[in-house]
Protein backbone atom coordinates (compact mmCIF):
# COMPACT_ATOMS: atom_id res chain seq x y z
CA UNK A 1 0.00 0.00 0.00
CA UNK A 2 1.29 3.49 -1.28
CA UNK A 3 1.51 6.34 1.25
CA UNK A 4 -2.32 8.12 1.57
CA UNK A 5 -2.71 11.65 0.58
CA UNK A 6 -5.81 13.74 1.55
CA UNK A 7 -7.44 15.69 -1.49
CA UNK A 8 -9.37 18.96 -0.03
CA UNK A 9 -11.25 20.69 -2.90
CA UNK A 10 -14.81 21.56 -2.78
CA UNK A 11 -14.17 20.81 -6.70
CA UNK A 12 -16.04 17.15 -7.50
CA UNK A 13 -13.96 17.10 -10.86
CA UNK A 14 -10.66 18.59 -9.58
CA UNK A 15 -10.84 16.17 -6.93
CA UNK A 16 -11.21 13.14 -9.51
CA UNK A 17 -8.16 14.39 -11.57
CA UNK A 18 -6.16 14.51 -8.97
CA UNK A 19 -7.38 11.00 -7.55
CA UNK A 20 -6.43 9.88 -10.85
CA UNK A 21 -3.11 11.27 -11.41
CA UNK A 22 -1.88 10.23 -7.97
CA UNK A 23 -3.53 6.62 -8.08
CA UNK A 24 -1.21 6.45 -11.24
CA UNK A 25 1.44 7.09 -9.33
CA UNK A 26 1.10 4.68 -6.61
CA UNK A 27 -0.55 6.45 -4.20
CA UNK A 28 -3.93 6.27 -1.96
CA UNK A 29 -6.23 9.05 -1.59
CA UNK A 30 -9.17 10.25 0.70
CA UNK A 31 -11.17 13.25 0.31
CA UNK A 32 -12.86 15.98 2.25
CA UNK A 33 -14.60 19.11 0.73
CA UNK A 34 -14.37 21.77 3.56
CA UNK A 35 -12.29 23.09 6.27
CA UNK A 36 -13.69 20.95 8.86
CA UNK A 37 -14.29 17.83 6.94
CA UNK A 38 -10.50 18.31 6.35
CA UNK A 39 -9.84 18.13 9.84
CA UNK A 40 -12.37 15.11 10.97
CA UNK A 41 -11.08 13.02 7.93
CA UNK A 42 -7.65 14.21 8.90
CA UNK A 43 -7.78 12.38 12.00
CA UNK A 44 -9.75 9.31 10.62
CA UNK A 45 -7.47 8.55 8.06
CA UNK A 46 -3.74 9.93 9.37
CA UNK A 47 -3.00 10.67 5.58
CA UNK A 48 0.38 11.30 4.81
CA UNK A 49 0.43 14.27 2.66
CA UNK A 50 -2.62 17.04 2.41
CA UNK A 51 -3.53 18.31 -1.03
CA UNK A 52 -5.02 21.64 -0.06
CA UNK A 53 -6.94 24.43 -1.73
CA UNK A 54 -7.20 27.59 -0.30
CA UNK A 55 -10.77 28.85 -1.79
CA UNK A 56 -12.96 26.63 0.39
CA UNK A 57 -16.59 26.51 1.52
CA UNK A 58 -17.34 26.74 5.57
CA UNK A 59 -13.63 29.12 5.99
CA UNK A 60 -11.06 28.75 3.32
CA UNK A 61 -7.71 27.13 3.06
CA UNK A 62 -6.13 29.54 5.95
CA UNK A 63 -8.33 28.50 7.94
CA UNK A 64 -8.15 24.33 7.35
CA UNK A 65 -4.56 25.09 7.92
CA UNK A 66 -4.82 26.79 11.22
CA UNK A 67 -7.05 24.07 12.47
CA UNK A 68 -4.58 21.28 11.04
CA UNK A 69 -1.70 23.25 13.16
CA UNK A 70 -3.65 23.35 16.27
CA UNK A 71 -3.98 19.32 16.48
CA UNK A 72 -1.16 17.88 18.17
CA UNK A 73 -1.77 14.73 15.90
CA UNK A 74 -2.25 16.33 12.65
CA UNK A 75 0.32 19.44 12.58
CA UNK A 76 3.40 17.14 11.13
CA UNK A 77 1.45 16.09 7.83
CA UNK A 78 3.13 18.32 5.62
CA UNK A 79 0.33 20.38 3.65
CA UNK A 80 0.87 21.64 -0.16
CA UNK A 81 -1.41 24.24 -1.36
CA UNK A 82 -2.79 24.32 -4.75
CA UNK A 83 -4.30 26.88 -5.53
CA UNK A 84 -5.42 29.45 -9.07
CA UNK A 85 -4.86 32.25 -6.37
CA UNK A 86 -1.91 34.30 -7.30
CA UNK A 87 0.86 32.78 -5.73
CA UNK A 88 2.53 36.08 -4.81
CA UNK A 89 -0.11 37.47 -2.73
CA UNK A 90 -1.15 34.25 -0.77
CA UNK A 91 2.42 31.49 -0.90
CA UNK A 92 4.07 33.71 1.85
CA UNK A 93 1.11 33.64 3.91
CA UNK A 94 0.00 30.04 3.59
CA UNK A 95 3.94 28.93 4.00
CA UNK A 96 4.08 31.16 7.06
CA UNK A 97 0.86 29.40 8.38
CA UNK A 98 2.37 26.22 8.23
CA UNK A 99 2.25 24.96 4.65
CA UNK A 100 5.09 22.60 3.09
CA UNK A 101 4.96 24.08 -0.15
CA UNK A 102 2.62 26.54 -2.67
CA UNK A 103 1.63 25.11 -6.18
CA UNK A 104 -0.19 27.92 -8.46
CA UNK A 105 -3.10 26.02 -10.79
CA UNK A 106 -2.69 25.02 -13.30
CA UNK A 107 -0.19 22.71 -12.27
CA UNK A 108 2.21 20.31 -14.21
CA UNK A 109 1.88 16.91 -13.36
CA UNK A 110 5.58 16.18 -13.40
CA UNK A 111 6.12 19.12 -11.02
CA UNK A 112 3.06 18.02 -8.37
CA UNK A 113 4.51 14.70 -7.98
CA UNK A 114 8.11 15.89 -7.60
CA UNK A 115 6.67 18.32 -4.79
CA UNK A 116 4.81 15.44 -3.50
CA UNK A 117 7.54 13.44 -3.59
CA UNK A 118 10.03 15.63 -1.58
CA UNK A 119 7.49 16.70 1.36
CA UNK A 120 6.96 13.10 1.92
CA UNK A 121 11.14 11.89 2.12
CA UNK A 122 11.17 15.09 4.35
CA UNK A 123 8.42 14.52 6.67
CA UNK A 124 10.02 10.66 6.87
CA UNK A 125 13.78 12.11 7.34
CA UNK A 126 11.94 14.20 10.13
CA UNK A 127 10.37 11.02 12.14
CA UNK A 128 13.85 9.14 11.12
CA UNK A 129 15.65 11.64 12.70
CA UNK A 130 13.44 12.21 15.82
CA UNK A 131 14.78 11.59 19.14
CA UNK A 132 14.76 7.69 20.56
CA UNK A 133 13.29 7.95 24.09
CA UNK A 134 14.42 5.07 26.10
CA UNK B 1 8.48 6.10 -19.66
CA UNK B 2 8.15 7.65 -16.01
CA UNK B 3 5.27 7.30 -14.15
CA UNK B 4 5.36 11.54 -14.00
CA UNK B 5 5.05 11.20 -17.87
CA UNK B 6 1.60 11.64 -18.59
CA UNK B 7 2.09 12.00 -22.54
CA UNK B 8 2.06 8.29 -23.11
CA UNK B 9 -0.62 7.15 -20.87
CA UNK B 10 -3.43 6.65 -23.60
CA UNK B 11 -5.92 4.97 -20.57
CA UNK B 12 -5.08 7.88 -17.88
CA UNK B 13 -5.60 10.51 -20.87
CA UNK B 14 -8.81 9.10 -21.87
CA UNK B 15 -9.80 9.16 -18.48
CA UNK B 16 -8.70 13.05 -17.78
CA UNK B 17 -10.16 13.47 -21.03
CA UNK B 18 -13.46 12.25 -19.53
CA UNK B 19 -13.13 14.19 -16.33
CA UNK B 20 -12.26 17.49 -18.56
CA UNK B 21 -15.48 17.44 -20.44
CA UNK B 22 -17.57 16.44 -17.69
CA UNK B 23 -16.41 19.92 -16.41
CA UNK B 24 -17.10 22.08 -19.26
CA UNK B 25 -20.77 20.83 -19.21
CA UNK B 26 -21.43 21.20 -15.41
CA UNK B 27 -19.86 24.84 -16.53
CA UNK B 28 -22.04 25.51 -18.90
CA UNK B 29 -24.58 24.65 -16.99
CA UNK B 30 -23.88 27.23 -14.27
CA UNK B 31 -24.42 29.20 -17.22
CA UNK B 32 -28.00 30.70 -16.39
CA UNK B 33 -26.83 31.12 -12.26
CA UNK B 34 -23.73 33.20 -13.42
CA UNK B 35 -25.67 35.49 -16.60
CA UNK B 36 -28.82 35.99 -14.01
CA UNK B 37 -25.79 37.64 -10.93
CA UNK B 38 -24.39 39.66 -13.80
CA UNK B 39 -27.79 40.74 -14.83
CA UNK B 40 -28.66 41.78 -11.55
CA UNK B 41 -24.82 43.61 -11.19
CA UNK B 42 -25.99 45.33 -14.46
CA UNK B 43 -29.54 46.67 -12.42
CA UNK B 44 -26.67 48.31 -10.29
CA UNK B 45 -27.36 45.74 -7.26
CA UNK B 46 -24.16 44.52 -5.66
CA UNK B 47 -25.47 42.55 -3.32
CA UNK B 48 -24.77 39.25 -4.95
CA UNK B 49 -21.27 39.91 -5.39
CA UNK B 50 -19.97 37.45 -2.66
CA UNK B 51 -22.00 34.99 -4.80
CA UNK B 52 -20.28 35.46 -7.88
CA UNK B 53 -17.04 35.77 -6.39
CA UNK B 54 -17.62 32.21 -5.06
CA UNK B 55 -18.69 31.10 -8.52
CA UNK B 56 -15.75 32.63 -10.56
CA UNK B 57 -13.34 31.33 -8.20
CA UNK B 58 -14.44 27.83 -9.10
CA UNK B 59 -14.78 28.47 -12.56
CA UNK B 60 -10.99 29.91 -12.05
CA UNK B 61 -8.89 27.52 -10.56
CA UNK B 62 -10.94 24.06 -12.01
CA UNK B 63 -10.83 26.00 -15.84
CA UNK B 64 -6.88 26.36 -15.21
CA UNK B 65 -6.19 22.51 -14.08
CA UNK B 66 -8.55 21.11 -17.08
CA UNK B 67 -6.36 23.31 -19.30
CA UNK B 68 -9.28 25.97 -20.30
CA UNK B 69 -7.30 28.89 -20.16
CA UNK B 70 -9.09 31.29 -21.91
CA UNK B 71 -12.05 30.78 -19.33
CA UNK B 72 -9.50 30.30 -16.66
CA UNK B 73 -8.31 33.83 -17.18
CA UNK B 74 -11.45 35.42 -17.47
CA UNK B 75 -12.93 33.96 -14.44
CA UNK B 76 -9.46 35.48 -12.67
CA UNK B 77 -10.45 38.93 -13.73
CA UNK B 78 -13.63 38.95 -12.99
CA UNK B 79 -13.17 36.89 -9.55
CA UNK B 80 -10.44 39.77 -8.54
CA UNK B 81 -12.94 42.61 -9.87
CA UNK B 82 -15.42 41.14 -7.29
CA UNK B 83 -12.76 41.11 -5.03
CA UNK B 84 -12.18 44.87 -5.15
CA UNK B 85 -15.96 45.82 -5.14
CA UNK B 86 -16.60 43.27 -2.14
CA UNK B 87 -13.63 45.63 -0.40
CA UNK B 88 -14.93 48.57 -1.65
CA UNK B 89 -19.07 47.86 -0.54
CA UNK B 90 -17.53 47.32 2.70
CA UNK B 91 -16.99 51.08 3.11
CA UNK B 92 -19.16 52.86 1.00
CA UNK B 93 -21.27 52.04 -1.83
CA UNK B 94 -20.23 50.67 -5.19
CA UNK B 95 -19.24 52.74 -8.42
CA UNK B 96 -21.88 52.02 -11.42
CA UNK B 97 -18.43 51.90 -13.28
CA UNK B 98 -16.88 49.53 -11.54
CA UNK B 99 -19.70 47.49 -11.78
CA UNK B 100 -20.02 48.15 -15.49
CA UNK B 101 -16.40 46.83 -15.69
CA UNK B 102 -17.05 43.73 -13.37
CA UNK B 103 -20.23 43.24 -15.98
CA UNK B 104 -18.41 43.27 -19.38
CA UNK B 105 -15.32 40.98 -18.25
CA UNK B 106 -18.57 39.01 -17.16
CA UNK B 107 -19.86 38.92 -20.57
CA UNK B 108 -16.70 37.91 -21.45
CA UNK B 109 -16.64 35.22 -19.72
CA UNK B 110 -19.79 33.50 -20.68
CA UNK B 111 -18.64 33.52 -24.30
CA UNK B 112 -15.12 31.83 -23.31
CA UNK B 113 -17.51 29.28 -21.56
CA UNK B 114 -20.00 28.58 -24.70
CA UNK B 115 -17.04 29.08 -26.87
CA UNK B 116 -14.63 26.08 -25.59
CA UNK B 117 -14.16 23.03 -26.99
CA UNK B 118 -12.82 19.95 -25.81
Amino acid sequence: MGNKILIVDDDPDIREGMHVRLKHSGYDTCFATDAPSCVAVAREEAPDLIILDLGLPAGDGFFAIEQLQSCAELDVIPIIVVSARDARANQERAIRAGATAYLQKPVDNAEFLAVIRKALAKCMLSIDNAPVIV
Amino acid sequence: MTTDDLDNNVPLLDKLAEIRERFLLRTRGELPRLCALLEGMQAGDSMELAQLQILVHRIHGSAATFDFAAISGSAGRVEHLAGVLLGTSAASAVEEHDLRCLVECGRRLVQEIGAATT
